[in-house]
């Protein structure tokens, strides 16, 4: 362990100092926040590079069990660095500060206060790397400088980022689970003691399934519908039928909640205003009839519509208490004329609301429209040209 | 969200759990050996590492009670669920370092071993969850 030990040393002080140069070459003019909390992070890996040496140099056989995690910690702070920050920061072109320069504003406005730079990176399916999170990185497709059909992912990508700032809305949500689910248990009949503990296991499973990437995922639904309105429930039903085959099948190995469940988080957010709102019935319409499959009896149990109420209402709640700022969508619905107007201060909610009601109702118009949006947007934020 | 976003906040999460955990475990072993000289450690970084120690045991001991816990807690639980030390073990425990901590503000060797156990389970998630991200 001591020769290893050593090797590591040798070999952080190297890439540190690599990661360090590289940091120096780099044109950050628009990311100086950024580069400043690299060089703190990079300062941070010295300090448990020098906590290394200290335990090397004491020799103590007890204490030399302490330097295996501290190695793993720099570890995956040097894929951080070297796998998401830098090739982030070295490949940024024009239309990356497009998308940064819409985002951010929107990131304001949606409440993320905590949010000092984003940086984007059109080069994947949309994802949100929040390891510094007041600087996410955002993965998103590149074919979105020129498309704003799948903008509204960026809500729920932001949603993810609420639910990293503020812990306890995951151990809120977590609660809800087991204080559900051992409620449910109480609630039971007659029975033979097999099918009581056949019952118990299904109910255990169903705890252990809601894990903290799939209330993450059903309170980033809940925040993009909260903020974004009945353009995100339109795209999460998109979204459903674009990818998800049988909506109500549970799948072990993925971190979304069904589809199916998904769904129906989105459409309880709308505020009862939109219920009766012509895309939003149209978007059920849409749903309703293409929605179908064998529905799986674990799903019931895992995914019932009284525990979706449940974490709906509780991420809901978290959002008004602990970013009172965000602006929940509320404006009116707008008809087809209205939406095919742009104005230069809607602000991307709206625009892309407008966007799902054009799409929907007069397609062939759509890419006109969408030439305009673009046209009006590079203009705002001052990437023309 | 894709993996690679549930996998980031999943480690980062860890990692600070871990770092917390291994750093207090590494103040308190040299505080006890004597060897404090060596690392510079400050009164307060000492007295901070007790309080850690003594929260993070109190708080894992109410979650195994009473079946629900903070997100951070959620990997520990389910490797002591699946282990093969039956989890009223790490109750008895996590009782005894719990008296230990309060009684004599310190800890006795046979008690570091269980969070040396601990901190153990919890490496090796994260150190699964940090292959899961190198493989996407």
């Amino acid at each position: 362990m001591w020769n290893y030990l050593s090797s590591k040393i040798a070999e952080y002080s190297s890439i540190l100092e690599w990661i360090e140069h590289e940091i120096t070459e780099l044109n950050g003019k628009e990311h100086d926040h950024l580069i400043g909390c690299l060089r703190d992070r990079i300062r941070e890996l010295r300090i448990s590079q020098k906590l290394l040496q200290t335990i090397l140099s004491v020799g103590d056989g007890g204490l030399v069990r302490r330097a295996p995690p501290i190695i793993h910690s720099i570890e995956f702070w040097i894929y951080v660095l070297t796998q998401g920050y830098l090739p982030g920061l070295k490949r940024e072109k024009r239309e990356d500060l497009f998308l940064r320069n819409l985002l951010l504003p929107t990131a304001k406005r949606c409440g993320l206060s905590w949010v000092r730079d984003i940086l984007v990176r059109l080069d994947g399916p949309y994802a949100i790397s929040s390891w510094i999170n007041e600087i996410p990185i955002l993965f998103a497709p590149p074919q979105q400088t020129a498309c704003v059909s799948d903008m509204t992912a960026v809500y729920h990508e932001l949603g993810h980022s609420v639910f990293r700032q503020f812990r306890e809305i995951g151990d809120s949500l977590a609660l809800v689970v087991s204080k559900y689910f051992s409620e449910l248990k109480q609630k039971v009949g007659p029975m033979t003691p097999e099918k009581r503990a056949e019952r118990n296991r299904a109910i255990n499973e169903a705890v252990d399934y809601w894990e903290e990437g799939r209330l993450n995922e059903i309170f980033s639904d809940v925040y993009a519908a909260f903020v974004c309105g009945p353009a995100y429930y339109f795209h999460c039903v998109d979204t459903a039928m674009r990818w998800s085959g049988n909506p109500f099948r549970i799948s072990l190995t993925d971190i979304h909640p069904p589809a199916a469940a998904r769904v129906y988080a989105c459409y309880r957010t709308m505020l009862p205003t939109y219920e009766n709102e012509e895309t939003m019935l149209l978007v059920q319409r849409i749903w309703n009839e293409c929605v179908g499959g064998e529905r799986p009896s674990d799903f019931d149990t895992k995914c019932a519509n009284a525990l979706i109420d449940e974490l709906t209402d509780a991420s809901i709640r978290s959002i008004e208490r602990l970013t009172p700022a965000t602006q929940r969508y509320s404006k009116p619905s707008m008809g087809l004329l209205e939406s095919k107007e742009i104005l230069s201060s809607d602000p991307l909610e709206i625009i892309l609301n407008k966007g799902a009601t054009v799409l929907l109702n007069e397609p062939e118009y759509y890419p006109e429209w969408e030439r305009s949006v673009f046209i009006m947007l590079q203009r705002r934020s001052g990437s023309a040209n | 969200m894709t993996e690679l976003g549930a996998i980031s906040e999943k480690l980062q999460r860890e990692d600070q759990l871990l770092k917390e955990l291994n750093d207090a475990l590494l103040i308190l072993e040299v505080t006890a050996l004597g060897r404090n000289s060596e690392f510079s450690f400050s009164e307060r970084q000492i007295s901070r590492s007790r309080q850690f120690v003594a929260d993070f045991v109190k708080r894992l001991l109410s979650a195994l009670k009473q079946g629900s816990s903070s997100l951070d807690l959620q990997p520990i639980i389910r490797r002591f669920r699946s282990g093969m030390k039956p989890v009223h073990d790490w109750i008895q425990d996590l009782e005894e370092l719990d008296r230990q901590i309060v009684r004599k503000g310190k800890l006795e060797n046979n008690t570091v071993v269980v969070l040396e156990d601990i901190l153990s389970l919890l490496d090796d998630q994260f150190t699964e969850d940090l292959r899961h991200l190198y493989a996407l």
